[in-house]
C-alpha cells in the first residue's frame, strides 16, 4: 500500500477531462459499476481486474468516507491472474497419457484425445487454485486532473488506463518528457525543435 | 562531432540498428501525416498528445536529463535555486547504470558508496555509454528524498519521502502526496532547466562542449 506507507513507485497521468465537472457522486457510482468481481466459475482460468478499495482488496463497495480524501479520490485496482503451473500440469499429463496407452493398448495418444485429456485435469485443478492477486493504488488529484498509478509494469499500467477510460469515460496522458514540454509556456520554442534534434554525442572530441 | 548527428535509441526494443547508425546518422523520422492534417500552434499539442511516445525525443530525452543532472550537481556544487521552492540540493546517490547504444548492450552498474564520482563512472561516459538511471537524492527545506530514477519515460521507483504521519488515514494521505506532488515538482523545474539549454541557442557551442570537457575530465 504505497500511497500509507514505504516506498513509492509510480507513474502520472494527466486526466482529460470533457467540460461537465467533476462529479464526486457520479464517481462512486462508477466505481461500484466497474468493481471487482469473482468470476463466474472456479474452474476458469485467465486474468481478472476491478476496482477494489484502497484499505481492503477483498471490499469493493465504495463510499465517501473510505474513498474520498480532501481532493483526492483513491482506491485500488486489483488484477488476479488465475493459471495451473505449466510444469505440474505437463507431469500430470504425462501420467495420465501413460494411463490411458496402457488402458487402451496403444502406442501413441491422438491430439484429440490428448487434448481432452488436458482439459479434463484443467476442470479439475483450477477449482482447487488460488490466483494470484495483485492491489495497485491510485489516487485521483481531483483538483489538479492528475491521476497516480503506484505500479511502474508497463502491463499493469496498461490494464489501469484502459479500465480508467472505460469506467469514467475519461482518458489519461502520461505526464513525461514530451508532455511536460508541451505544456510549458516556452512550447512554441522548444516543441519544434525536438524535431531537428537527435541524442547528443557527449564523447570527448578524439 | 555535431549534437545533430545520432538518432540513437537506446531502448532494448528499439535498438535494432548497428552502432554506427545510431550515432552517425540522423534521427529517423517517422510518420507525420498528423503533423500536416493539424495546422498554427494546434498542432504542437495536439500531436504530443496524441502520439507522446512515438516522437524519437521521447526516447533519449530523458536520458539525456539524466546526465545533464548529474553534470550540474558537479558544477554547481549540488545546489540550485527553484523559484519558490528555494535552494536545493541534489545528488547521485549511491547507484548508477549505464549502457551501450546497438544490437548487444554492454551494461555497467555501479553500486555503493558514491559511485558517480568513480573513474569507472567516467569511463563508461568516455566510451559512449548513456546513463539509464541513477538513484537521486533531493534536500529542500530540511526534507529528504530519495528516488531511483530512469531516464526513459521519466520514471520514478522507490521513492522515499520523509513522511512523519503514522495516524489517520486523511492526514497520511494528505501528507505523503504533498511530498510526492514536491519532489515532481523540483524534478520538473529542474527538467525545465535542462530544456532551456538543450532546447535553445547556445547547446552545440556553449554548454554540450562544456559537458564533453567534463566528460574528458578537463574540466
Amino acid at each position: 500500500m504505497p500511497l500509507l506507507k514505504g516506498a513509492m513507485g509510480a507513474r502520472r497521468y494527466r486526466v482529460l477531462l470533457a467540460s461537465d465537472p467533476p462529479d464526486r457522486d457520479r464517481y462512486l457510482e462508477l466505481l461500484n459499476e466497474h468493481a471487482f468481481r469473482e468470476p463466474d466459475s472456479k474452474a476458469k482460468a485467465g486474468e481478472n481486474q476491478g476496482w477494489v478499495s484502497l484499505h481492503n482488496l477483498c471490499i469493493t463497495e465504495f463510499t465517501h468516507e473510505d474513498s474520498y480524501y480532501n481532493q483526492y479520490l483513491c482506491f485500488a485496482l486489483r488484477m488476479d491472474k488465475k493459471a495451473i503451473p505449466a510444469r505440474l500440469l505437463k507431469a500430470l499429463l504425462d501420467l495420465r497419457v501413460t494411463h490411458w496407452l496402457q488402458e487402451m493398448n496403444r502406442e501413441r495418444v491422438p491430439a484429440a484425445v490428448k487434448r481432452e485429456l488436458k482439459e479434463q485435469l484443467e476442470l479439475e485443478l483450477l477449482p482447487r487454485q488460488l490466483p494470484s492477486v495483485g492491489a495497485h493504488d491510485v489516487c485521483w488529484d481531483l483538483a489538479n486532473d492528475v491521476v497516480w498509478f503506484f505500479n511502474n509494469g508497463n502491463k499493469a499500467n496498461e490494464v489501469f488506463r484502459t479500465l480508467f477510460a472505460q469506467t469514467f469515460n475519461l482518458e489519461t496522458q502520461p505526464i513525461a518528457a514530451l508532455q511536460l514540454i508541451a505544456n510549458h509556456r516556452k512550447k512554441d520554442v522548444w516543441v519544434p525543435r525536438l524535431d531537428s534534434i537527435g541524442h547528443a554525442d557527449y564523447r570527448p572530441e578524439p | 562531432m555535431s549534437e545533430e548527428e545520432p538518432g540513437a535509441v537506446m531502448s532494448e526494443e528499439e535498438n535494432e540498428a548497428p552502432e554506427a547508425e545510431l550515432w552517425d546518422e540522423p534521427a529517423p523520422v517517422e510518420d507525420k501525416s498528423w503533423e500536416q492534417k493539424l495546422e498554427g500552434d494546434e498542432w504542437i499539442n495536439e500531436s504530443l498528445d496524441l502520439h507522446p511516445t512515438d516522437h524519437p525525443a521521447s526516447r533519449f530525452l530523458g536520458k539525456e536529463f539524466l546526465l545533464w543532472l548529474w553534470w550540474r550537481s558537479e558544477k554547481d556544487f549540488g545546489t540550485v535555486e527553484l523559484g519558490e521552492m528555494g535552494k536545493v540540493d541534489y545528488w547521485i546517490d549511491d547507484r548508477i547504470s549505464f549502457r551501450t547504444p546497438g544490437e548487444d548492450p554492454q551494461t555497467s552498474d555501479l553500486k555503493g558508496g558514491a559511485p558517480a564520482t568513480t573513474a569507472e563512472a567516467h569511463m563508461a561516459l568516455r566510451a559512449g555509454k548513456v546513463v539509464e538511471t541513477a538513484s537521486l537524492g533531493f534536500r529542500v527545506r530540511e526534507r529528504e528524498y530519495m528516488l531511483q530514477f530512469k531516464g526513459e519515460g521519466m520514471e520514478l521507483s522507490g521513492v522515499k519521502v520523509p513522511s512523519e504521519c503514522d495516524e489517520g488515514v486523511d492526514e497520511q494521505i494528505f501528507e505523503r502526496m504533498f511530498l510526492l506532488d514536491e519532489i515532481t515538482a523540483i524534478l520538473d523545474q529542474l527538467f525545465f532547466r535542462f530544456c532551456e539549454q538543450r532546447l535553445e541557442d547556445g547547446w552545440n557551442t556553449q554548454v554540450l562542449p562544456e559537458i564533453r570537457q567534463w566528460v574528458a575530465g578537463d574540466a
